[in-house]
């Protein structure tokens, strides 16, 4: 069931890429496709019934989910953010040089 | 011995932010010791990062194929650096190149599958810092956009091959 939301949290970044005119719209359709994919690491790992992969005293017989899409997801996330200020900065020298985030107001530029 | 061909761009890309007097020296002086480390090392050694074996850790593999990238990646660097319009080095892109040789050499150089994904972005990100102009930023933000949806395309990818073969490592999923 976890796959559909991904799947449709995918189509929808990319339907809001492809069809938006406002820039920073193309900020947020980036977001979303790259949650759809870190849910989609999320449920792979993801096993019905067993614990968080924490070792303690406890926990004698390993109960576990599957730890390495976890590990996977922070690391993607952390990328994502990055990608994301970089872009705004961009958005921000967009609007500084051209005055308008919509492409197709916009004068004098190389398309 | 492997790791000091990351290791020593990465610290070359600190230093340059610390001490803005010795950037053009750095910037010749890196490859150098780079191409004489290579010199020294002979092909297909294996390094473990951290003392992990290959299903848990993270491997950095010297073979010959990517022997003779990294050759090819430090000279043209070297070349590049030699022969450089000055006003290049006026807008304060050493940090960037250095982090762009860091993330190439570490391209070639990895055995890993997630490893490589980290490394592609941060050669994307490099690159779309050198592709900002102050005439053209909306080229750099369209590249932006079409590099970071393919690098997540590459992640989906790289989780498929997870769950189909149970590995990430190179040599395993081969």
């Amino acid at each position: 069931m976890v796959y559909y939301i991904s799947i449709a949290l995918i189509g929808v970044g990319i339907y809001g890429l492809i069809s938006q005119k406002n820039l920073f719209k193309h900020l947020v359709s980036l977001s979303i496709i790259d949650t759809g994919v870190n849910i989609f690491l999320i449920s792979i790992g993801y096993v019905e019934g067993k614990e968080a992969p924490i070792y303690s005293m406890f926990t004698l017989t390993a109960n576990f989910v599957d730890p390495l899409p976890q590990a996977l997801v922070l690391t993607a996330i952390v990328i994502g953010i990055g990608i994301l200020a970089l872009g705004a900065v961009l958005v921000v020298r967009v609007k500084e040089k051209y005055g308008t985030l919509n492409v197709e107001e916009m004068k004098d530029v190389r398309r | 011995m492997i790791s000091l061909l990351i290791a020593i761009p990465l610290l070359g890309a600190f230093i340059s932010i610390i001490w803005k007097k010795a950037v053009g020296i750095l910037l010749i002086i890196t490859p150098v010791i780079n191409l004489s480390i290579l010199a020294i090392l002979r092909p297909t050694l294996v390094e473990h990062l951290g003392g992990w074996k290959a299903p848990f850790g993270i491997p950095l593999v010297l073979d010959n194929a990517s022997y003779i990238t990294l050759f090819i990646i430090n000279s043209i660097f070297l070349i590049l650096i030699l022969s450089l319009n000055r006003d290049l080095l006026d807008r304060n892109y050493e940090t960037v190149l250095l982090i762009l040789l860091t993330s190439t050499s570490g391209l070639a150089l990895t055995g890993d599958l997630f490893n490589s994904f980290v490394f592609l972005e941060i050669t994307a990100v490099s690159s779309y810092i050198l592709a900002y102009h102050n005439k053209n930023p909306y080229g750099a933000y369209k590249y932006l956009i079409i590099g970071s949806v393919a690098g997540t395309f590459y992640l989906l990818s790289t989780i498929l091959t997870y769950v189909n073969t149970g590995s990430l490592n190179m040599a395993h999923v081969s």
